[in-house]
Protein backbone atom coordinates (compact mmCIF):
# COMPACT_ATOMS: atom_id res chain seq x y z
CA UNK A 1 0.00 0.00 0.00
CA UNK A 2 1.25 3.34 -1.32
CA UNK A 3 1.54 6.02 1.95
CA UNK A 4 2.12 9.89 1.32
CA UNK A 5 5.23 11.20 2.54
CA UNK A 6 5.92 13.94 4.45
CA UNK A 7 9.01 15.31 1.27
CA UNK A 8 6.09 16.00 -0.88
CA UNK A 9 4.03 18.08 1.53
CA UNK A 10 7.06 20.12 2.29
CA UNK A 11 7.49 20.66 -1.41
CA UNK A 12 4.15 21.62 -2.08
CA UNK A 13 4.10 24.03 1.09
CA UNK A 14 7.27 25.38 -0.04
CA UNK A 15 5.45 26.62 -3.78
CA UNK A 16 4.70 30.41 -4.07
CA UNK A 17 1.69 32.17 -4.49
CA UNK A 18 2.88 33.77 -7.67
CA UNK A 19 3.88 29.92 -9.34
CA UNK A 20 0.99 27.56 -10.43
CA UNK A 21 -0.60 26.45 -13.55
CA UNK A 22 -3.19 29.69 -14.44
CA UNK A 23 -4.53 27.85 -17.07
CA UNK A 24 -6.55 25.68 -14.24
CA UNK A 25 -7.07 29.02 -11.66
CA UNK A 26 -8.65 30.37 -14.51
CA UNK A 27 -10.97 27.36 -15.72
CA UNK A 28 -11.98 27.17 -11.72
CA UNK A 29 -12.71 30.93 -11.66
CA UNK A 30 -14.81 31.05 -15.07
CA UNK A 31 -16.61 27.88 -13.72
CA UNK A 32 -17.64 29.84 -10.44
CA UNK A 33 -18.25 33.28 -12.26
CA UNK A 34 -20.81 31.22 -14.72
CA UNK A 35 -22.28 30.24 -11.78
CA UNK A 36 -22.70 32.66 -9.51
CA UNK A 37 -23.06 35.62 -11.73
CA UNK A 38 -24.09 34.59 -15.26
CA UNK A 39 -26.40 31.60 -15.26
CA UNK A 40 -27.91 33.04 -11.70
CA UNK A 41 -28.37 29.16 -11.15
CA UNK A 42 -27.92 29.92 -7.07
CA UNK A 43 -27.76 26.91 -5.37
CA UNK A 44 -27.54 26.22 -1.68
CA UNK A 45 -26.64 22.95 -0.34
CA UNK A 46 -27.37 21.53 2.57
CA UNK A 47 -24.55 19.47 4.05
CA UNK A 48 -26.42 17.23 6.39
CA UNK A 49 -28.50 16.45 3.67
CA UNK A 50 -27.97 13.00 2.08
CA UNK A 51 -28.99 10.93 -0.98
CA UNK A 52 -31.48 8.21 0.92
CA UNK A 53 -33.01 11.54 2.92
CA UNK A 54 -33.58 13.50 -0.40
CA UNK A 55 -34.74 10.35 -2.44
CA UNK A 56 -37.31 9.85 0.61
CA UNK A 57 -38.45 13.21 0.96
CA UNK A 58 -39.50 12.63 -3.26
CA UNK A 59 -40.58 9.51 -2.31
CA UNK A 60 -43.25 10.98 0.46
CA UNK A 61 -44.89 13.74 -2.00
CA UNK A 62 -47.79 12.71 -4.13
CA UNK A 63 -47.39 10.76 -7.30
CA UNK A 64 -49.47 13.76 -8.93
CA UNK A 65 -46.88 16.04 -8.14
CA UNK A 66 -44.72 14.10 -10.14
CA UNK A 67 -44.48 15.48 -12.96
CA UNK A 68 -41.16 16.95 -14.70
CA UNK A 69 -38.06 14.34 -15.05
CA UNK A 70 -34.70 15.52 -15.35
CA UNK A 71 -31.94 12.86 -16.67
CA UNK A 72 -28.34 13.09 -16.56
CA UNK A 73 -25.92 11.22 -18.97
CA UNK A 74 -23.36 9.01 -19.05
CA UNK A 75 -21.12 11.21 -21.72
CA UNK A 76 -17.97 10.69 -19.99
CA UNK A 77 -15.55 13.75 -18.54
CA UNK A 78 -13.12 12.57 -17.22
CA UNK A 79 -14.13 9.05 -16.44
CA UNK A 80 -17.59 9.89 -14.69
CA UNK A 81 -21.11 8.80 -15.21
CA UNK A 82 -23.77 11.31 -14.91
CA UNK A 83 -27.13 10.05 -13.12
CA UNK A 84 -30.86 9.75 -13.60
CA UNK A 85 -32.37 12.56 -11.49
CA UNK A 86 -35.94 12.89 -11.05
CA UNK A 87 -37.55 16.41 -9.90
CA UNK A 88 -40.75 17.00 -8.49
CA UNK A 89 -43.13 19.88 -9.48
CA UNK A 90 -44.94 20.84 -6.57
CA UNK A 91 -47.90 23.51 -6.72
CA UNK A 92 -47.25 26.70 -8.47
CA UNK A 93 -46.40 29.59 -6.06
CA UNK A 94 -48.76 32.54 -5.72
CA UNK A 95 -47.92 35.78 -5.02
CA UNK A 96 -49.18 37.07 -1.59
CA UNK A 97 -47.86 40.21 -1.62
CA UNK A 98 -45.94 42.98 -3.00
CA UNK A 99 -44.55 46.02 -1.50
CA UNK A 100 -41.63 48.47 -1.66
CA UNK A 101 -38.45 47.81 0.66
CA UNK A 102 -37.14 50.35 2.53
CA UNK A 103 -34.41 50.33 0.04
CA UNK A 104 -36.57 50.77 -2.53
CA UNK A 105 -36.59 47.46 -4.35
CA UNK A 106 -40.00 45.52 -5.20
CA UNK A 107 -40.42 42.64 -2.66
CA UNK A 108 -42.79 39.90 -3.09
CA UNK A 109 -44.01 37.05 -1.16
CA UNK A 110 -45.27 33.92 -2.26
CA UNK A 111 -46.76 30.92 -0.73
CA UNK A 112 -46.83 27.17 -1.42
CA UNK A 113 -43.31 27.75 -2.97
CA UNK A 114 -41.82 24.82 -4.63
CA UNK A 115 -38.11 25.90 -2.69
CA UNK A 116 -39.62 24.65 -0.08
CA UNK A 117 -38.52 21.70 -1.17
CA UNK A 118 -34.91 22.51 -0.09
CA UNK A 119 -33.96 23.03 3.73
CA UNK A 120 -31.43 25.72 2.79
CA UNK A 121 -33.35 27.64 0.21
CA UNK A 122 -36.38 27.79 2.17
CA UNK A 123 -38.02 31.29 1.39
CA UNK A 124 -41.23 32.68 0.87
CA UNK A 125 -39.76 36.19 -0.15
CA UNK A 126 -38.33 37.69 -3.22
CA UNK A 127 -36.75 40.59 -4.28
CA UNK A 128 -36.60 42.30 -8.28
CA UNK A 129 -33.47 43.62 -9.80
CA UNK A 130 -34.45 47.53 -9.11
CA UNK A 131 -36.05 48.50 -12.85
CA UNK A 132 -37.39 45.07 -13.37
CA UNK A 133 -41.57 44.60 -13.31
CA UNK A 134 -42.73 41.46 -13.55
CA UNK A 135 -46.67 40.78 -13.60
CA UNK A 136 -47.65 38.54 -10.39
CA UNK A 137 -48.32 35.69 -12.82
CA UNK A 138 -44.96 36.31 -14.25
CA UNK A 139 -42.82 36.42 -10.99
CA UNK A 140 -44.52 32.99 -9.31
CA UNK A 141 -43.50 31.36 -12.36
CA UNK A 142 -39.80 32.71 -12.32
CA UNK A 143 -39.61 31.48 -9.16
CA UNK A 144 -41.02 28.26 -10.20
CA UNK A 145 -38.47 27.99 -12.70
CA UNK A 146 -36.04 29.21 -10.40
CA UNK A 147 -36.61 26.49 -7.60
CA UNK A 148 -36.73 24.21 -10.41
CA UNK A 149 -33.39 24.59 -11.28
CA UNK A 150 -32.21 24.65 -7.37
CA UNK A 151 -34.08 21.03 -7.51
CA UNK A 152 -31.80 20.10 -10.50
CA UNK A 153 -28.91 21.04 -8.99
CA UNK A 154 -29.49 19.65 -5.95
CA UNK A 155 -30.33 16.44 -7.31
CA UNK A 156 -27.18 16.04 -9.43
CA UNK A 157 -24.92 17.86 -6.90
CA UNK A 158 -25.81 14.64 -4.70
CA UNK A 159 -24.86 12.35 -7.57
CA UNK A 160 -21.04 13.57 -7.67
CA UNK A 161 -22.05 15.30 -11.37
CA UNK A 162 -19.70 18.03 -12.32
CA UNK A 163 -21.63 21.41 -12.40
CA UNK A 164 -19.55 23.47 -14.28
CA UNK A 165 -22.21 24.25 -17.06
CA UNK A 166 -23.70 26.56 -18.63
CA UNK A 167 -27.57 26.47 -19.70
CA UNK A 168 -29.68 25.58 -23.04
CA UNK A 169 -32.47 24.86 -24.50
CA UNK A 170 -32.97 21.74 -27.13
CA UNK A 171 -35.28 20.16 -29.07
CA UNK A 172 -36.02 16.69 -29.03
CA UNK A 173 -34.73 14.81 -32.57
CA UNK A 174 -35.45 11.51 -31.91
CA UNK A 175 -35.57 8.76 -29.39
CA UNK A 176 -34.33 5.18 -29.26
CA UNK A 177 -33.98 2.26 -26.64
CA UNK A 178 -32.46 4.19 -24.15
CA UNK A 179 -31.08 7.02 -25.95
CA UNK A 180 -32.42 10.32 -27.24
CA UNK A 181 -31.12 12.52 -29.79
CA UNK A 182 -30.93 16.37 -29.01
CA UNK A 183 -30.63 19.98 -30.93
CA UNK A 184 -29.23 22.52 -28.49
CA UNK A 185 -29.61 25.81 -28.85
CA UNK A 186 -26.91 27.74 -27.34
CA UNK A 187 -26.42 31.26 -27.48
CA UNK A 188 -23.20 31.07 -25.80
CA UNK A 189 -21.67 28.47 -27.69
CA UNK A 190 -23.43 28.28 -30.78
CA UNK A 191 -26.04 25.10 -31.66
CA UNK A 192 -25.16 21.55 -30.76
CA UNK A 193 -25.87 18.01 -32.03
CA UNK A 194 -26.03 15.64 -28.97
CA UNK A 195 -27.05 12.18 -27.76
CA UNK A 196 -28.28 11.16 -24.25
CA UNK A 197 -27.92 8.07 -22.65
CA UNK A 198 -30.17 7.20 -19.83
CA UNK A 199 -28.32 6.01 -16.99
CA UNK A 200 -29.79 4.30 -13.51
CA UNK A 201 -32.84 4.44 -14.65
CA UNK A 202 -33.74 1.14 -12.52
CA UNK A 203 -32.94 3.54 -9.01
CA UNK A 204 -34.79 6.49 -10.77
CA UNK A 205 -37.18 5.02 -11.99
CA UNK A 206 -36.85 7.08 -15.42
CA UNK A 207 -38.55 5.59 -18.14
CA UNK A 208 -37.26 6.39 -21.85
CA UNK A 209 -40.22 7.52 -23.30
CA UNK A 210 -41.21 10.06 -21.07
CA UNK A 211 -39.46 11.98 -24.05
CA UNK A 212 -41.05 12.21 -27.53
CA UNK A 213 -39.55 13.90 -30.31
CA UNK A 214 -40.23 17.67 -30.60
CA UNK A 215 -40.04 18.14 -26.58
CA UNK A 216 -38.64 21.13 -25.49
CA UNK A 217 -36.09 20.46 -23.22
CA UNK A 218 -33.26 21.90 -21.10
CA UNK A 219 -29.46 20.68 -20.66
CA UNK A 220 -26.82 21.75 -18.64
CA UNK A 221 -23.23 22.14 -21.01
CA UNK A 222 -19.84 21.48 -19.67
CA UNK A 223 -18.39 24.64 -20.28
CA UNK A 224 -14.86 24.56 -18.65
CA UNK A 225 -13.26 24.15 -22.07
CA UNK A 226 -14.70 26.11 -24.45
CA UNK A 227 -12.36 25.39 -27.32
CA UNK A 228 -14.00 22.13 -26.81
CA UNK A 229 -17.43 20.69 -27.71
CA UNK A 230 -18.82 20.87 -24.62
CA UNK A 231 -20.50 17.48 -23.96
CA UNK A 232 -24.00 17.99 -22.45
CA UNK A 233 -24.14 16.84 -19.24
CA UNK A 234 -28.04 16.96 -17.97
CA UNK A 235 -31.05 16.97 -19.55
CA UNK A 236 -34.58 17.92 -18.13
CA UNK A 237 -37.87 18.84 -19.00
CA UNK A 238 -39.11 22.35 -18.00
CA UNK A 239 -42.27 22.38 -15.61
CA UNK A 240 -42.43 26.27 -16.75
CA UNK A 241 -42.24 28.02 -20.57
CA UNK A 242 -38.66 27.87 -21.38
CA UNK A 243 -38.44 32.12 -20.75
CA UNK A 244 -38.64 32.06 -17.31
CA UNK A 245 -35.23 29.28 -16.96
CA UNK A 246 -33.74 32.51 -19.25
CA UNK A 247 -30.44 33.06 -16.91
CA UNK A 248 -30.56 36.90 -17.96
CA UNK A 249 -34.15 36.45 -16.49
CA UNK A 250 -33.66 34.47 -13.58
CA UNK A 251 -30.59 36.98 -12.47
CA UNK A 252 -33.43 39.73 -11.71
CA UNK A 253 -35.11 37.48 -8.72
CA UNK A 254 -33.27 37.14 -5.85
CA UNK A 255 -34.20 35.18 -2.38
CA UNK A 256 -35.16 37.69 0.87
CA UNK A 257 -34.17 35.75 4.20
CA UNK A 258 -32.97 36.95 7.64
CA UNK A 259 -29.04 38.15 7.74
CA UNK A 260 -26.93 35.41 9.36
CA UNK A 261 -27.26 35.92 13.33
CA UNK A 262 -29.07 39.05 12.35
CA UNK A 263 -32.30 38.25 12.40
CA UNK A 264 -34.52 40.82 12.31
CA UNK A 265 -32.77 41.96 9.23
CA UNK A 266 -32.87 41.11 5.70
CA UNK A 267 -30.34 39.64 3.13
CA UNK A 268 -30.28 39.21 -0.17
CA UNK A 269 -28.29 35.44 -1.00
CA UNK A 270 -24.31 36.61 -1.28
CA UNK A 271 -23.96 34.60 -4.82
CA UNK A 272 -27.09 36.55 -6.14
CA UNK A 273 -25.07 39.99 -6.61
CA UNK A 274 -21.10 40.54 -6.79
CA UNK A 275 -19.06 42.67 -5.02
CA UNK A 276 -16.18 44.88 -5.04
CA UNK A 277 -14.00 44.29 -1.30
CA UNK A 278 -13.29 48.17 0.24
CA UNK A 279 -11.56 46.83 3.43
CA UNK A 280 -10.84 43.21 4.41
CA UNK A 281 -8.90 41.39 7.01
CA UNK A 282 -10.20 43.31 10.65
CA UNK A 283 -7.42 46.10 10.58
CA UNK A 284 -5.18 43.71 10.77
CA UNK A 285 -6.07 42.12 14.06
CA UNK A 286 -6.08 38.54 15.16
CA UNK A 287 -9.18 36.54 14.06
CA UNK A 288 -11.32 36.13 17.08
CA UNK A 289 -12.23 33.22 18.65
CA UNK A 290 -14.55 31.24 18.40
CA UNK A 291 -15.61 32.93 15.60
CA UNK A 292 -19.72 34.21 15.36
CA UNK A 293 -20.03 36.10 12.37
CA UNK A 294 -22.64 38.18 11.91
CA UNK A 295 -24.15 40.37 8.34
CA UNK A 296 -25.63 43.07 7.04
CA UNK A 297 -26.37 44.64 3.79
CA UNK A 298 -27.43 47.78 4.71
CA UNK A 299 -27.67 51.08 3.13
CA UNK A 300 -25.30 53.61 4.06
CA UNK A 301 -26.10 56.78 5.83
CA UNK A 302 -23.24 58.16 6.45
CA UNK A 303 -19.48 58.16 6.28
CA UNK A 304 -16.64 60.33 7.97
CA UNK A 305 -13.05 60.26 9.03
CA UNK A 306 -13.66 57.98 11.87
CA UNK A 307 -17.10 55.92 11.43
CA UNK A 308 -19.25 55.18 8.78
CA UNK A 309 -23.17 53.89 9.44
CA UNK A 310 -25.22 51.31 8.06
CA UNK A 311 -28.99 50.75 8.01
CA UNK A 312 -31.32 47.67 7.40
CA UNK A 313 -34.68 47.34 8.39
CA UNK A 314 -34.71 51.01 10.90
CA UNK A 315 -31.61 49.17 12.76
CA UNK A 316 -28.41 51.40 12.37
CA UNK A 317 -25.11 49.93 13.23
CA UNK A 318 -21.86 51.78 13.73
CA UNK A 319 -18.80 50.71 12.15
CA UNK A 320 -15.40 52.45 13.93
CA UNK A 321 -12.61 52.89 11.21
CA UNK A 322 -9.16 54.60 11.81
CA UNK A 323 -9.93 56.53 8.30
CA UNK A 324 -12.97 57.08 5.82
CA UNK A 325 -12.89 53.81 4.11
CA UNK A 326 -15.41 55.02 1.49
CA UNK A 327 -13.43 57.99 0.51
CA UNK A 328 -10.53 55.94 0.04
CA UNK A 329 -12.29 53.40 -2.06
CA UNK A 330 -13.50 56.29 -4.00
CA UNK A 331 -10.12 57.74 -4.66
CA UNK A 332 -8.01 54.77 -5.05
CA UNK A 333 -9.80 50.97 -5.83
CA UNK A 334 -12.51 52.50 -7.78
CA UNK A 335 -10.26 53.83 -10.65
CA UNK A 336 -8.33 50.20 -10.74
CA UNK A 337 -11.51 48.43 -11.57
CA UNK A 338 -10.99 48.37 -15.23
CA UNK A 339 -7.95 46.71 -14.88
CA UNK A 340 -8.70 44.31 -12.25
CA UNK A 341 -11.18 41.74 -13.89
CA UNK A 342 -12.84 41.89 -17.61
CA UNK A 343 -16.15 42.16 -15.78
CA UNK A 344 -15.42 45.45 -14.85
CA UNK A 345 -13.83 46.63 -18.48
CA UNK A 346 -17.33 47.63 -19.47
CA UNK A 347 -18.05 49.07 -16.60
CA UNK A 348 -17.53 53.20 -16.18
CA UNK A 349 -15.18 52.67 -12.91
CA UNK A 350 -17.01 56.53 -11.85
CA UNK A 351 -20.22 55.06 -11.50
CA UNK A 352 -19.17 52.61 -8.90
CA UNK A 353 -18.15 55.40 -6.69
CA UNK A 354 -19.93 54.70 -3.42
CA UNK A 355 -22.43 57.18 -2.22
CA UNK A 356 -24.42 57.64 0.76
CA UNK A 357 -27.69 55.42 0.12
CA UNK A 358 -25.68 52.72 -1.69
CA UNK A 359 -25.69 49.03 -0.20
CA UNK A 360 -22.85 47.82 0.86
CA UNK A 361 -22.02 44.41 2.46
CA UNK A 362 -20.50 43.60 5.90
CA UNK A 363 -19.01 40.48 7.85
CA UNK A 364 -18.19 40.82 11.37
CA UNK A 365 -18.02 39.53 14.69
CA UNK A 366 -19.87 41.36 17.64
CA UNK A 367 -21.75 40.33 20.77
CA UNK A 368 -25.34 39.93 21.02
CA UNK A 369 -27.31 43.42 19.98
CA UNK A 370 -23.65 45.30 20.01
CA UNK A 371 -24.19 48.30 17.56
CA UNK A 372 -20.80 50.36 17.60
CA UNK A 373 -18.25 47.92 15.78
CA UNK A 374 -14.73 48.39 16.64
CA UNK A 375 -12.22 48.21 13.72
CA UNK A 376 -10.88 45.06 14.40
CA UNK A 377 -13.93 43.06 14.77
CA UNK A 378 -14.70 43.90 10.99
CA UNK A 379 -13.86 40.80 8.66
CA UNK A 380 -14.73 42.76 4.99
CA UNK A 381 -16.70 45.54 3.58
CA UNK A 382 -17.95 45.65 0.08
CA UNK A 383 -19.89 47.52 -1.94
CA UNK A 384 -22.67 45.75 -3.68
CA UNK A 385 -22.90 45.42 -7.32
CA UNK A 386 -25.24 44.08 -9.67
CA UNK A 387 -25.57 43.19 -13.63
CA UNK A 388 -27.51 45.95 -15.62
CA UNK A 389 -30.68 44.41 -16.83
CA UNK A 390 -30.18 45.41 -20.42
CA UNK A 391 -26.57 44.81 -20.98
CA UNK A 392 -24.93 42.04 -18.70
CA UNK A 393 -21.53 42.94 -19.93
CA UNK A 394 -21.97 46.39 -17.32
CA UNK A 395 -22.23 46.48 -13.55
CA UNK A 396 -24.17 48.96 -11.34
CA UNK A 397 -24.30 49.42 -8.03
CA UNK A 398 -26.60 46.91 -6.31
CA UNK B 1 0.17 35.35 7.86
CA UNK B 2 -1.03 32.67 5.36
CA UNK B 3 -4.19 31.67 7.00
CA UNK B 4 -5.00 35.26 7.69
CA UNK B 5 -4.98 36.10 4.07
CA UNK B 6 -6.89 33.26 3.72
CA UNK B 7 -9.67 33.86 5.87
CA UNK B 8 -9.66 37.31 4.37
CA UNK B 9 -10.73 35.91 0.81
CA UNK B 10 -13.38 33.80 2.65
CA UNK B 11 -14.38 36.84 4.10
CA UNK B 12 -14.44 38.38 0.96
CA UNK B 13 -16.52 35.92 -1.01
CA UNK B 14 -18.82 36.06 1.64
CA UNK B 15 -19.78 39.34 1.46
CA UNK B 16 -19.76 38.64 -2.77
CA UNK B 17 -16.84 39.04 -3.69
CA UNK B 18 -16.37 36.88 -6.15
CA UNK B 19 -12.80 37.45 -7.63
CA UNK B 20 -11.60 36.86 -4.06
CA UNK B 21 -11.63 33.20 -4.43
CA UNK B 22 -9.06 33.15 -7.25
CA UNK B 23 -6.25 33.65 -3.69
CA UNK B 24 -7.54 30.64 -2.23
CA UNK B 25 -7.63 28.53 -5.89
CA UNK B 26 -4.12 29.90 -6.39
CA UNK B 27 -3.21 29.06 -2.70
CA UNK B 28 -4.17 25.48 -3.07
CA UNK B 29 -4.65 23.48 -6.25
CA UNK B 30 -1.39 22.24 -7.06
CA UNK B 31 -1.46 20.52 -3.83
CA UNK B 32 -4.71 19.89 -4.31
CA UNK B 33 -4.29 18.13 -8.29
CA UNK B 34 -1.52 15.98 -6.83
CA UNK B 35 -3.39 14.68 -3.59
CA UNK B 36 -6.13 13.62 -5.98
CA UNK B 37 -3.85 12.29 -8.70
CA UNK B 38 -2.77 10.25 -6.14
CA UNK B 39 -6.09 8.89 -5.49
CA UNK B 40 -7.14 8.63 -8.67
CA UNK B 41 -4.24 7.39 -10.36
CA UNK B 42 -4.82 9.66 -13.15
CA UNK B 43 -4.67 13.47 -14.15
CA UNK B 44 -7.30 14.20 -15.84
CA UNK B 45 -9.86 12.73 -13.27
CA UNK B 46 -8.19 14.27 -10.79
CA UNK B 47 -7.80 17.72 -12.36
CA UNK B 48 -11.82 17.48 -12.80
CA UNK B 49 -12.13 16.61 -9.25
CA UNK B 50 -9.63 18.99 -7.77
CA UNK B 51 -11.75 21.88 -9.62
CA UNK B 52 -15.54 20.28 -8.30
CA UNK B 53 -14.28 20.71 -4.62
CA UNK B 54 -13.07 24.36 -5.59
CA UNK B 55 -16.65 24.77 -6.62
CA UNK B 56 -17.83 22.94 -4.17
CA UNK B 57 -16.09 24.34 -1.20
CA UNK B 58 -17.75 27.98 -2.51
CA UNK B 59 -21.13 26.70 -2.52
CA UNK B 60 -20.79 25.67 0.77
CA UNK B 61 -18.24 27.93 1.69
CA UNK B 62 -20.67 29.74 4.41
CA UNK B 63 -20.70 26.67 6.68
CA UNK B 64 -17.04 26.79 6.59
CA UNK B 65 -16.15 26.91 10.08
CA UNK B 66 -12.80 27.81 10.75
CA UNK B 67 -12.55 26.95 15.00
CA UNK B 68 -13.12 23.46 14.06
CA UNK B 69 -10.67 22.89 11.06
CA UNK B 70 -8.24 25.08 8.79
CA UNK B 71 -9.82 25.08 5.67
CA UNK B 72 -6.93 23.24 3.88
CA UNK B 73 -8.56 20.83 5.87
CA UNK B 74 -11.65 21.09 5.12
CA UNK B 75 -10.85 21.80 1.32
CA UNK B 76 -8.75 18.30 1.34
CA UNK B 77 -11.68 16.62 3.02
CA UNK B 78 -14.13 17.68 0.22
CA UNK B 79 -11.47 16.78 -2.36
CA UNK B 80 -11.06 13.19 -0.66
CA UNK B 81 -14.80 12.28 -0.61
CA UNK B 82 -15.17 13.56 -4.15
CA UNK B 83 -12.39 11.12 -4.95
CA UNK B 84 -13.67 8.65 -2.95
CA UNK B 85 -17.26 8.75 -4.96
CA UNK B 86 -15.40 8.59 -8.10
CA UNK B 87 -13.41 5.29 -7.42
CA UNK B 88 -16.71 3.81 -6.05
CA UNK B 89 -18.70 4.48 -9.26
CA UNK B 90 -15.50 3.07 -11.44
CA UNK B 91 -15.51 0.11 -8.37
CA UNK B 92 -11.79 1.19 -8.28
CA UNK B 93 -9.34 0.41 -5.66
CA UNK B 94 -6.96 3.48 -5.06
CA UNK B 95 -3.15 2.64 -4.90
CA UNK B 96 -3.32 4.61 -1.22
CA UNK B 97 -5.32 3.76 1.93
CA UNK B 98 -7.96 5.69 1.78
CA UNK B 99 -8.57 5.67 5.37
CA UNK B 100 -5.06 6.79 6.31
CA UNK B 101 -5.22 9.72 4.02
CA UNK B 102 -2.78 12.53 5.48
CA UNK B 103 -5.76 15.17 4.81
CA UNK B 104 -4.63 16.87 8.43
CA UNK B 105 -1.04 17.85 7.53
CA UNK B 106 -0.76 17.38 3.21
CA UNK B 107 -1.14 21.08 2.67
CA UNK B 108 -0.15 23.18 5.53
CA UNK B 109 1.94 26.89 5.52
CA UNK B 110 5.64 26.13 6.08
CA UNK B 111 7.42 28.77 8.47
CA UNK B 112 9.60 30.92 6.02
CA UNK B 113 12.84 29.63 6.60
CA UNK B 114 11.38 26.17 6.03
CA UNK B 115 10.54 27.59 2.74
CA UNK B 116 13.52 28.72 2.04
CA UNK B 117 15.63 25.69 2.78
CA UNK B 118 13.57 23.54 0.57
CA UNK B 119 13.71 25.89 -2.30
CA UNK B 120 17.01 26.46 -1.63
CA UNK B 121 17.73 22.52 -1.91
CA UNK B 122 15.77 22.29 -5.04
CA UNK B 123 17.04 24.80 -7.03
CA UNK B 124 20.82 23.08 -5.89
CA UNK B 125 19.58 19.43 -7.21
CA UNK B 126 21.93 18.15 -9.38
CA UNK B 127 21.59 17.13 -12.47
CA UNK B 128 19.49 21.00 -13.06
CA UNK B 129 16.82 18.95 -14.74
CA UNK B 130 15.92 17.59 -11.05
CA UNK B 131 15.36 20.72 -10.09
CA UNK B 132 13.22 21.60 -13.50
CA UNK B 133 11.24 18.49 -12.99
CA UNK B 134 10.19 19.15 -9.61
CA UNK B 135 9.27 22.37 -9.92
CA UNK B 136 7.63 22.34 -12.94
CA UNK B 137 5.21 19.32 -11.02
CA UNK B 138 4.96 20.66 -7.57
CA UNK B 139 4.87 24.31 -7.93
CA UNK B 140 3.91 25.07 -11.78
CA UNK B 141 1.22 22.00 -11.41
CA UNK B 142 2.14 20.47 -14.25
CA UNK B 143 1.64 16.91 -15.20
CA UNK B 144 4.07 14.52 -15.77
CA UNK B 145 2.88 14.40 -19.23
CA UNK B 146 3.14 18.36 -19.90
CA UNK B 147 6.40 17.98 -18.45
CA UNK B 148 7.79 14.90 -20.80
CA UNK B 149 6.15 16.81 -23.77
CA UNK B 150 7.90 20.27 -22.93
CA UNK B 151 11.26 18.10 -22.70
CA UNK B 152 10.44 16.09 -25.74
CA UNK B 153 11.18 12.99 -23.26
CA UNK B 154 9.06 10.20 -22.19
CA UNK B 155 6.49 10.07 -19.12
CA UNK B 156 8.60 7.45 -17.15
CA UNK B 157 11.58 9.73 -17.92
CA UNK B 158 9.92 12.53 -15.81
CA UNK B 159 8.98 10.04 -13.01
CA UNK B 160 12.20 8.82 -12.74
CA UNK B 161 13.65 12.27 -12.68
CA UNK B 162 11.42 13.22 -9.90
CA UNK B 163 11.64 10.01 -8.05
CA UNK B 164 15.27 10.86 -7.64
CA UNK B 165 15.19 14.29 -7.07
CA UNK B 166 13.08 13.34 -4.40
CA UNK B 167 15.78 10.83 -2.96
CA UNK B 168 18.20 13.27 -2.97
CA UNK B 169 16.05 16.02 -1.34
CA UNK B 170 15.34 13.39 1.46
CA UNK B 171 19.28 13.23 2.36
CA UNK B 172 19.45 16.68 1.79
CA UNK B 173 16.60 17.84 4.18
CA UNK B 174 17.38 15.03 6.83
Amino acid sequence: MKRFEPLESKLIGARRATEGNDIFVTQVMDAIKVRAINSRVIRTTNEQLNKETFIMKLRKLPIALLVAIVLATVIGIGGISYAAVKVIEAAKPTVKESRISPNGKTQITVEKNTCSELEQARSERYELKEGVELSKEDAANYINAHCHLLLVNERLDLRGAILTSGIASGTVTSTRDNTISLKIRDALYGPLDASVSFYDKDVQQINPTDFKVGDEVLAYRDIRNISANQPIIAVFKPIEALKYYDPSQQQNIRTVKPCENNETMDCVTPSSYSAVTLVAGRGGASIPQPRSTKEIQGTLVEHTNDHFILENNGHKIIFQTPYDVVARYNQTTVYGLAQYDSIYAHTDPEKLKIAVGDSLSTYYTAEANETTISWNKFSVIALMVEREPSDPNVLRKY
Amino acid sequence: MMQQNIQQAIDSVLAGDIDSYSIIVERYHTGLIIYCERLLSDRTSAEDAAQQAFINAYDKLKKFDNTKASFSTWLYKIARNLCIDQLRQQRKQSDYNIDELPDLSWDKDLPYDDVESIRSAVSTLEPPIYAVAVKAYYWQGKSYKQIAHEHNTSVSTVASWIRRAKADLRKELA
